[in-house]
C-alpha cells in the first residue's frame, strides 16, 4: 500500500480540533427506503412501523416512519469525514436524543461542535468529543449526539 | 373443499400469534437473553459504512486497517450498535407503541471483525409511569453486546415511551438469567 496519510485528510487530526470550533458538513442525504427499511431489516429490528406501508397508511402518521438508529447513524456518518477519519477508534457516544420524526424522503444535514480535547494513555493520539446535530430540510433538529473519539496525532502520523 | 373456501376459513379462524411485551410486562432487575444471534459479514460492515457515509477507511479498507494493527477491516462501530439494538427490539420496544426516547453511556469496548457473531442481553433498569399523561410510561434498559468469544464489545442504556392504553403486547415471553431456573 501506498503512504498510509496519503489516503486520509491532512486537515483533521488531534491538533487540528480547537474545543468550540463549529463546523458545517458539505454533503446532506434524502432518507429513503434503501437507508431506512434496508437498514432497519439487515439489523434485525422487528418493529413493523418501520417497514410496512399498510399498516403505518392507517394510524395517524400515515406512512412509514424511520427508525431512530438510522436517523442518528446517519447523522453521524455526515459529520464522519471532517471530524473521525483519522480515528484510530470511535470510543462511545452518549446523551442520544431525537427530537424530530423523520419520513422517506426527508433530508438531513449535519453540524458538529468540537467539546472538548485531551489527552488519552497513547503518545501518538489524543481524544476529541464532538456534539454532532442533524437537521432536516425545513432546519429542524432532528437528532442530537456526543462522539468521543481516539484521534491521530499529526506529529506521529502524518510520514507514515 | 375447495380452494377458495379453505382460503376463506383460513382467514376467518386464524388466530394471531402476536409478538411484543407490553409495560407490565417488564420487572425492573430482570435479565433478558434476546434471540437469534447475528454474524457480521463484511458486506453488511462496508454497505452500512457506505449508506451511512461514514468515512473513515478503517471500516472498507482492509490494508490500511492492518497497517492501524487490525487483523482485518473494522466493522463501522455504529452497525455493531444498531445490531444489538434490532436484537432487542421484538421483546423490549415492538409492542410498548412508543418511540425510543435516547441512548446514553454508550461504549465501544472492543473493536467486531467481520465474520464476528454478536448476541445481545438486556436488564431492566427502570420503570416510572408518566407524570403528565395518563396511560404512559417510560422504561430503560442497560443492554449489552458480546462476540463469540463472550467477551463484551458494547454497552449503553437506552429509554423508551410505552402506552399501555388498548396495549399491544403479545403473551408473556419467558425471561430467564443464565444459571437460572427455568420454571421461575
Amino acid at each position: 500500500m501506498g503512504k498510509l496519510a496519503s489516503l486520509t485528510s491532512s486537515d483533521n487530526y488531534f491538533e487540528d480540533f480547537e474545543v468550540g470550533q463549529v463546523i458545517r458538513h458539505a454533503r446532506g442525504k434524502t432518507m429513503t427506503q434503501l437507508e431506512n427499511v434496508n437498514i432497519t431489516n439487515m439489523v434485525m429490528n422487528t418493529a413493523q412501523g418501520h417497514f410496512n406501508e399498510d399498516q403505518m397508511s392507517k394510524t395517524p402518521l400515515g406512512k412509514i416512519l424511520c427508525y431512530g438508529g438510522v436517523n442518528f447513524s446517519l447523522v453521524l456518518g455526515l459529520a464522519s469525514q471532517d471530524t473521525v477519519e483519522n480515528a484510530l477508534a470511535e470510543l462511545g457516544l452518549d446523551n442520544i436524543t431525537l427530537k424530530t420524526m423523520v419520513f422517506h424522503g426527508d433530508t438531513l444535514y449535519a453540524y458538529s461542535k468540537v467539546l472538548e480535547k485531551r489527552d488519552s494513555d497513547q503518545d501518538d493520539a489524543g481524544i476529541v468529543v464532538f456534539r454532532h446535530f442533524g437537521v432536516n430540510q425545513n432546519k429542524e433538529l432532528v437528532a442530537q449526539v456526543d462522539r468521543t473519539a481516539l484521534i491521530k496525532k499529526k506529529s506521529h502520523w502524518l510520514d507514515r | 373443499m375447495s380452494d377458495q373456501s379453505e382460503f376463506e376459513a383460513v382467514l376467518a379462524s386464524a388466530v394471531l400469534r402476536k409478538r411484543g411485551q407490553g409495560f407490565h410486562d417488564f420487572e425492573v432487575g430482570e435479565v433478558i437473553h434476546h434471540h437469534w444471534g447475528r454474524t457480521i459479514t463484511e458486506a453488511d460492515a462496508i454497505q452500512f459504512a457506505h449508506l451511512t457515509l461514514a468515512y473513515n477507511p478503517l471500516y472498507f479498507n482492509r490494508e490500511y486497517a492492518k497497517e492501524l494493527g487490525h487483523p482485518d477491516l473494522v466493522v463501522c462501530p455504529q452497525l455493531v450498535f444498531n445490531v444489538i439494538l434490532g436484537l432487542t427490539v421484538e421483546i423490549c420496544s415492538e409492542g410498548l407503541g412508543g418511540p425510543f426516547l435516547g441512548v446514553y453511556d454508550l461504549k465501544y469496548l472492543e473493536p467486531v471483525y467481520p465474520g464476528d457473531t454478536l448476541t445481545a442481553v438486556s436488564k431492566t433498569e427502570a420503570m416510572r409511569e408518566s407524570e403528565s399523561s395518563e396511560g404512559r410510561g417510560i422504561i430503560t434498559w442497560f443492554n449489552e453486546g458480546f462476540n463469540q468469544h463472550g467477551r463484551k464489545v458494547i454497552e449503553y442504556r437506552r429509554s423508551n415511551l410505552a402506552i399501555w392504553k388498548g396495549q399491544i403486547g403479545g403473551a408473556k415471553v419467558k425471561k430467564v438469567a443464565q444459571g437460572e431456573k427455568a420454571d421461575g
